[in-house]
């Protein structure tokens, strides 16, 4: 018994250390947990429902703004959720639950489009290169409306929508939009200010048609 | 940054979120979860997510337990080299443990470097003797390593037994009690002895030698320890009777 608890220590000790290790890299104050989120580890059927009824919505539209296609939102939305269930073990209030699944969403959404081919558009070789660099389209006086801006953001390339919809809605920062996609800061910034522009252009357009 | 678009949107958030996925969906969510507790797939799949932080805790713990045994053997090794050669030097007087007394005694009692002046004082008059097992049988590489472990103890026995004579001026009626422990110990091992040639289970035999030896050890440590005491005893009475003059 004391050989066995002499061995033992050192590897308690082992995740006492990273234990005290995760704590301190997590800046955030930390988060409650989550009640629901529990009852679904304790294998309650129902929490998992409330989960689906209380994300579901907020979800697909995330998926839909950057997928612009309602069965490929759907498809995603199904592969998060799965994924997110099966997975809600690991879930370690890091974020709130909601922030963890939104990023799962998009990171299943941004795949999904790279799969239909989309290329994170190189600032180079835009095809939107025929919009003036000059040509500055000012957002002021615009009266804007919800269903202008959707129909707006859905004529968007693939790229842009994907940068746009990130910052816009979902409120990611710079850097953080920079990781999703995996491309570099300056590109986020760049693609985010034209497609800023290109939305207002469109929005200006469908107002005046 | 914020520029009218972006503060338009931060107000009105809810509203762009106003579409829904259809209803059947929950119901694909649903059967795909419990179509995976129900074959042995999904559980599978369940399995691996979980398996993962419990691999890493594993081999850490893994890692921890190599670290230990690593250190371990590595202590076990080094001590055997270090003291070995002197041992292997003194198998006849092992032998006769009583007849250690040849090695000059020093009255310091537990000290290490002690122990060390005696191994060093040993090691000229080695004369390479025989062994009485080494003979019986000496291309066995594991009575080798027997022969090596028994030497080993039976010259820590003798230091041991060294340092218990210091006491033989001192306190003599203690003295006789100890050494009349040990003797009793040093008959049985002596017996096991003289059957070793005959006795067919040599292993066990050797093992219970070794184990004799061990035991020998522990008493002669236990003695030892007695006797630090009383002299540290002695040794503060000494000093409040001389501070106290």
């Amino acid at each position: 018994m004391p050989a066995e608890h002499s061995m033992q220590h050192p590897a308690f000790l082992c995740v006492l250390i990273i234990r005290i290790k995760t704590k301190r890299l997590e800046l955030t104050a930390p988060i409650q947990s989550d009640e629901l989120v529990e009852r679904c580890r304790q294998g309650d059927p129902r929490g998992f429902s409330e989960l689906y009824q209380k994300y579901a919505k907020a979800m697909y539209n995330t998926s839909l703004r950057i997928m612009n296609n309602s069965g490929d939102a759907e498809d995603v939305l199904q592969e998060a959720f799965c994924d997110a269930f099966a997975a809600i073990d690991s879930f370690a209030y890091k974020s709130t639950f909601g922030a963890w699944l939104k990023r799962i969403v998009i990171n299943k959404s941004i795949n999904a489009l790279r799969k239909r081919k989309m290329t994170i558009i190189d600032m180079e070789k835009t095809t939107i290169g025929h919009l003036p660099e000059e040509e500055e389209y000012d957002e002021e006086g615009i009266a804007f409306r919800v269903e202008e801006i959707k129909k707006a953001v859905q004529e968007l390339p693939n790229g842009y929508r994907t940068v746009l919809t990130l910052h816009l809605f979902e409120g990611y920062d710079q850097e953080e939009i920079a990781e999703i996609l995996q491309v570099s800061h300056v590109t986020v910034r760049t693609q985010y200010m034209r497609a800023k522009q290109k939305l207002i252009q469109h929005i200006k357009q469908g107002g005046l048609s | 940054m914020s520029s009218p678009l972006e503060n338009f949107v931060r107000d009105h958030r809810d509203e762009f979120d106003d579409d829904s996925p259809s209803p059947e969906l929950w119901d694909k969510i649903r059967s795909r979860m419990e179509a995976p507790v129900k074959t042995d797939e999904p559980e599978g799949e369940k399995a691996i997510v979980r398996s993962m932080p419990f691999k890493r805790w594993l081999s850490a713990a893994a890692a921890a337990v190599v670290i230990l045994a690593g250190g371990w053997i590595y202590y076990s090794v080094h001590q055997r080299t270090t003291t070995g050669p002197a041992l292997a030097g003194n198998q006849q007087q092992q032998s006769k443990p009583d007849t250690g007394q040849t090695v000059a005694t020093k009255p310091v009692v537990d000290s290490p470097s002690h122990i060390q002046e005696q191994l060093a004082q040993v090691k000229p008059d080695e004369v390479k003797p025989e062994n009485q097992q080494a003979d019986n049988n000496p291309t066995s590489a594991e009575e080798a390593d027997y022969n090596e472990e028994i030497y080993h103890y039976s010259r820590l026995v003798e230091i041991k037994h060294n340092e218990l004579k210091t006491l033989q001026k001192d306190e003599p009626l203690l003295y006789r009690q100890f050494a009349g422990d040990v003797d009793k110990l040093d008959s049985v091992y002596r017996n096991l002895k003289t059957q070793l040639p005959k006795n067919p289970n040599r292993e066990q035999l050797i093992e219970a030698m070794i184990s004799n030896l061990q035991l020998q050890i522990g008493l002669l440590n236990k003695q030892l320890n007695i006797i630090k005491q009383i002299r540290h005893s002695k040794n503060q009475a000494y000093e409040k009777a001389y501070k106290s003059v």
